[in-house]
């Protein structure tokens, strides 16, 4: 009688359940869809028209259009089509002229004169001269061609003049630098979301995990192939991390292998060659053993099937 | 409803402390995979929400580091009383009952092929099957190299200064085709052996009982069963 | 209990339904503007067309603010479309717009009585609204104009899956010439003819579609982008057994294969109520109102979920072959279980495309290209002709004893044979003809290696393509309306047997 009344009471609660389990995967469906869709809402592309709508929403919506630009001297129409007045810097300069040939071809962000940005951001733009970034201009600027990874970036490469955004978090600015450096770096953006600390920190919003400018710096830009200067970047995370620690591979693709040191590339060659071991390895082992319980469970399902009927 | 089914009777299997072991095993083995699954493929938008619900990577990551040491502590307790078992009890490890690879287990895994293919009638085991023993030792040895290889990868500081650089990019590697082919084999291979074998379907419960019924020790284990009857005559 | 059961199931099913469509909103809920909007629209912007603020004109004694000109239109408003086509305009009217491409010097003119006259559907929307990134400097564009934003790719049976590839303008646009871009394999407008001669595109000419010579400039002999030299008709819904193929009939052969598999249908049935049902030997009428009584009784009783569990267990699994035998069933399985999954594969993605025919899912699904795609057909593909083979070697080279090798099995494993052998031949056609890269194609591990063997063939492979496509077809096309007369019957006779046994106990239903 005991066990019976119970059971019954069991069974009415599982079936009051029902409802609440399907609200249950109803939402869990849903918070899985929001999740799945918070995609990076990157700055959208610089052009000729600048939307006020996220200018004014900006780090620099306060700005006027001249401080950065200068004022066009020549702000009427026949002027700013005619000669240029009085050139320099924030003094006072023409309009670029649409009907002329070169107009149109002009790259804007290797012509406009980031100085202006130094205005109020003086260590970065500090910091940019003595980097990387700084070096490779310099560079092309006496070879006039490009590196392989593309031309050497200015301010405006990276940062959105018009619709930065102020107050990012950590990982915001983290997820919208990896897009961003990855537009170049294509092949270390794809090992950095491959290794453990874009994978902590740009998929799970993990804030103690390193994005790319918490080891190469931001606006440095090092390149950290030398030792004892990679150390550092680990040092800052690992604090007893000794000299070898700095072998580790964390970029580790094989593309492009010559760009990377001779250790590296050895070091590199083997983790992939015991990878492809390790992968034939686990897939043999693996088909034996499936098949042998596939087969197994056929021949044991056809004799009960036998016995029984 | 009332049951004139006699129960049947049962023969002890396994060892209490092993019963519990197993079911450490169960529980971390099953936390260690799902968060570092998670980790691995937290490009996913599953993946991100449900460490979201863990409480973010960094919990995640502790709890996968948690389950390690506890998993790691059942094996350490199964090695001591391997010792217990020898110089305490001074039992043998060898002999039929023995979870060793033999001779046997190879002519049983060519005697099951044959079976398999309509050529004959399946192996008589004894005490564990080649299979049984398969799993055991696929557990003890893949722990240890789980071990090491997580152990590389938690403290790479020290593991730096010992090997070379790449070896600690090898046991990312490792460690991640070795959970993916231990989560296949556990989820596929040792599952459906052991419980959806028509005969023990829905589920085999002598490793949580310890107990064994009669009809199953028989049919499973044959061999054992004749050795019983032949000390008890 | 079953009803409040079954009940909180319906409300929750439709719960998840009504989630589902919020998540994949339906294609027509995108932003197209409906004729009647449009209509409004065009009432509304007649006046300001005809040659009103030209900005720039009329603010010319005034002295400019950089925001005259540099901030975005909100091309959403009838006043920022036409503010933007005035920019535009502002240089793209005169007549010595031109660009030096090589030797030849080409127009860039675009006037607004051109651009009207040849798009009338796009009068009122602004330039920047398709050319998304061409208002900057330097002034040239790398996604030219975008038609997905606004219009969603439309059904697969005008232009199916191979189309995947090609880009809207290569077709919609009228200009004769069309190129293949080595670097993502699709097909897109040519801005040289084929003697690599620059050609101006800027008059917005659109092709009539409808015509099929405007499919020819792609569909001719020895084309530089890799299609089959003839146009194909699209398939049939009769393809979705191993096929995604559009709910349409297609060619007339399938047309008539439906007819007769429809035909053979209805005698089969006919004869299942030759038989007497309940007692009742001769008016049909009662014979179809008693028989589907009892169908519907054992629909809505218990029993059903008998026959749930006969349909897993006895027809998806296939339990008495098993019963039989081991390597009847593997043999059986591979055959019936790889069908099986192709058809729920075409059903799903026939379904899903109906909700989101944009979704990335579907888009894959859809792709013969796709990884996923071509794996999972050359893998049941494989397995289908794996278990013909083993078919026939047991009834024509082993012959055991309890084999009996009939007349129409042979007709039977000779079509399906004969079908995914002449599928694989297809596929390697295909990857050849339209010469996809290795790495893409090498998911398809069957047709690669066919596409493989077939390259060292010095033929036509563009002209054969048509040839073996047809043939498939018609085989396709036999094999369906033989279905309901020869042995592949048992496909629906053996699962209405089991049904029946099992509903027997209680009561006689029919005599089969």
């Amino acid at each position: 009688m005991q066990t019976g009344t119970i059971k019954i009471k069991t069974k009415l609660q599982t079936r009051r359940m029902y409802p609440l389990l399907m609200a249950g995967c109803v939402l869990l469906v849903l918070l899985w869809f929001s999740y799945a869709r918070a995609g990076i809402d990157t700055a959208p592309l610089s052009t000729w028209f600048v939307d006020m709508n996220q200018y004014a929403a900006s780090a620099h919506g306060s700005l006027k259009c001249e401080e950065c630009h200068g004022l066009m001297i020549g702000s009427e129409i026949s002027n700013w089509m005619g000669k240029g007045i009085d050139k320099g810097i924030n003094k006072g300069k023409s309009h670029p002229d649409p009907d002329s040939a070169d107009f149109l071809k002009t790259q804007t962000k290797r012509n406009f004169d980031y100085q202006a940005c130094q205005k109020c951001h003086k260590t970065a733009y500090s910091r940019f001269l003595k980097g990387e970034h700084a070096t490779a201009a310099a560079k092309e600027k006496t070879t006039g061609n490009p590196s392989k990874t593309g031309y050497a970036p200015a301010c405006g490469d990276c940062h959105s003049a018009h619709y930065v955004k102020s107050h990012l978090s950590r990982s915001q600015t983290g997820r919208i630098m990896t897009q961003t450096c990855g537009v170049c770096h294509q092949e270390q953006k794809e090992s950095f979301l491959a290794n453990y600390h874009g994978k902590a920190a740009v998929n799970l919003g993990y804030d103690k995990a390193a994005f790319c400018t918490d080891c190469h710096g931001a606006h440095t830009m090092l390149s950290l192939k030398d030792k004892e200067t990679a150390l550092n970047a680990c040092l800052r995370c690992h604090s007893d991390a000794p000299l070898e620690f700095a072998n580790i591979i964390i970029h580790d693709s094989t593309k492009n292998l010559d760009l990377k040191s001779d250790a590296k590339k050895s070091g590199l060659k083997w983790v992939h060659a015991i990878r492809v071991l390790a992968l034939i390895l686990v897939v043999a082992v693996l088909a034996f053993f499936f098949m042998h319980t596939g087969l197994l469970m056929l021949r044991k399902l056809h004799e009960k099937l036998r016995r029984h009927k | 409803m009332e049951t004139n089914v006699k129960p049947q009777e049962t023969f002890q299997r396994f060892h209490i402390l092993h019963r519990i072991l197993h079911i450490v095993i169960i529980f971390n083995f099953t936390f260690l995979a799902i968060t570092g699954f998670l980790l691995h493929f937290s490009g996913f938008g599953l993946a991100k929400f449900l460490v979201s619900l863990m409480g973010g990577a960094g919990a995640a990551g502790w709890l996968h580091r948690f389950c390690a040491v506890f998993l790691y502590m059942g094996i350490l307790a199964h090695i001591f009383w391997l010792f217990y078992y020898k110089f305490v009890l001074k039992q043998k490890f060898s002999g039929p009952d023995s979870i060793l690879p033999g001779k046997k287990d190879i002519k049983d895994l060519y005697q099951n092929l044959r079976y398999v293919f309509n050529k004959g009638t399946p192996p008589l085991f004894d005490r564990f099957s080649y299979l049984q023993k398969h799993d055991y030792w696929a557990e003890m040895l893949g722990m240890q190299s789980m071990g090491l290889t997580g152990l590389m990868m938690w403290y790479p500081e020290f593991f730096a200064g010992i090997f070379p650089g790449f070896f600690i990019n090898i046991a990312g590697y490792f460690h991640f085709y070795e959970a993916v082919l231990a989560v296949l084999y556990i989820g596929v291979v040792h599952m459906s052996d052991t419980h959806l074998v028509p005969d023990i379907f829905p589920m085999e419960k002598s490793i949580f009982t310890g107990k064994i019924e009669k009809a199953r020790f028989m049919e499973d284990h044959p061999e054992e069963w004749k050795r019983q009857q032949m000390i008890k005559d | 209990m079953n009803l409040k059961t079954i009940g909180s199931i319906i409300v929750g099913g439709g719960l998840m339904v009504f989630m589902a469509a919020l998540i994949f909103p339906p294609a027509f809920a995108t932003n197209l503007p409906d004729l009647k909007t449009a209509k409004v629209i065009e009432e509304a912007t007649l006046e300001p067309l005809a040659q009103e603020p030209l900005v720039l004109e009329s603010l010319a004694l005034e002295p400019l603010v950089c925001l005259d000109c540099h901030r975005t239109p909100n091309i959403h408003t009838n006043e920022g479309v036409i503010a933007s086509q005035t920019f535009c305009y502002d240089c793209h009217k005169e007549a010595d717009i031109k660009k030096r491409n090589g030797s030849k010097e080409i127009t860039l003119q675009i006037t607004p009585d051109t651009f009207n006259k040849n798009q009338p559907d796009h009068r009122f929307i602004a330039c920047i609204n398709c050319h998304t990134d061409v208002a900057r400097s330097p002034h040239k564009t790398k996604t030219s104009a975008t038609c997905r934003q606004c219009h969603t790719p439309h059904s697969e049976s005008p232009a199916n899956e191979p189309h995947l590839r090609v880009s809207c303008q290569a077709c919609h646009f009228q200009s004769k010439f069309v190129r293949l871009d080595p670097k993502d394999h699709g097909v897109k407008l040519a801005h040289n003819d084929y003697d690599g001669i620059p050609i101006s595109l800027s008059n917005h000419t659109l092709a009539d579609t409808e015509d099929e010579e405007t499919c020819k400039k792609c569909h001719f002999k020895n084309n530089p982008v890799g299609a089959p030299a003839a146009v194909l008709p699209s398939k049939s819904a009769l393809c979705i057994m191993c096929h995604n193929s559009p709910l349409a009939m297609g060619h007339p052969v399938f047309g008539l294969a439906g007819l007769v598999f429809l035909a053979g249908i209805f005698i089969m049935i006919a004869f299942w109520f030759k038989g007497s049902v309940k007692g009742e030997e001769t008016s049909l009428h009662r014979k179809i109102s008693l028989s589907s009584e009892s169908i519907w009784n054992t629909i809505f009783s218990k029993q059903v979920f008998s026959l749930i569990k006969i349909f897993v267990l006895d027809i998806l699994l296939q339990r008495r072959i098993l019963k039989e035998s081991v390597s009847r069933w593997s043999m059986h399985s591979l055959i019936f279980t790889a069908i099986l999954l192709r058809l729920g594969l075409s059903l799903f993605t026939a379904i899903g495309y109906y909700f989101n025919p944009e979704g990335n899912l579907l888009t894959a699904l859809i792709d013969k290209n796709h990884w996923f795609t071509a794996f999972s057909n050359d893998l049941l593909g494989l397995f289908i002709l794996l278990g013909i083979v083993w078919a026939v070697v047991k009834r024509f080279i082993v012959k055991p004893d309890y084999v009996v090798s009939e007349f129409q099995d042979n007709i039977t494993l000779i079509l399906i044979g004969g079908l995914v052998l002449l599928g694989f031949f297809l596929e390697g056609a295909r990857i050849l003809v339209t010469a996809i890269p290795c790495e893409m194609a090498a998911y398809s591990f069957v047709g690669y290696i066919v596409s493989r063997v077939f390259s060292i063939f010095p033929f036509d492979w563009a002209s054969i393509y048509p040839l073996m496509w047809y043939a498939h077809g018609v085989v396709a096309a036999v094999f369906i309306a033989y279905l309901p007369f020869g042995k592949m019957r048992h496909m629906f006779n053996t699962p209405l047997t089991y049904f029946i046994e099992a509903v027997e106990g209680v009561k006689n239903k029919k005599r089969v």
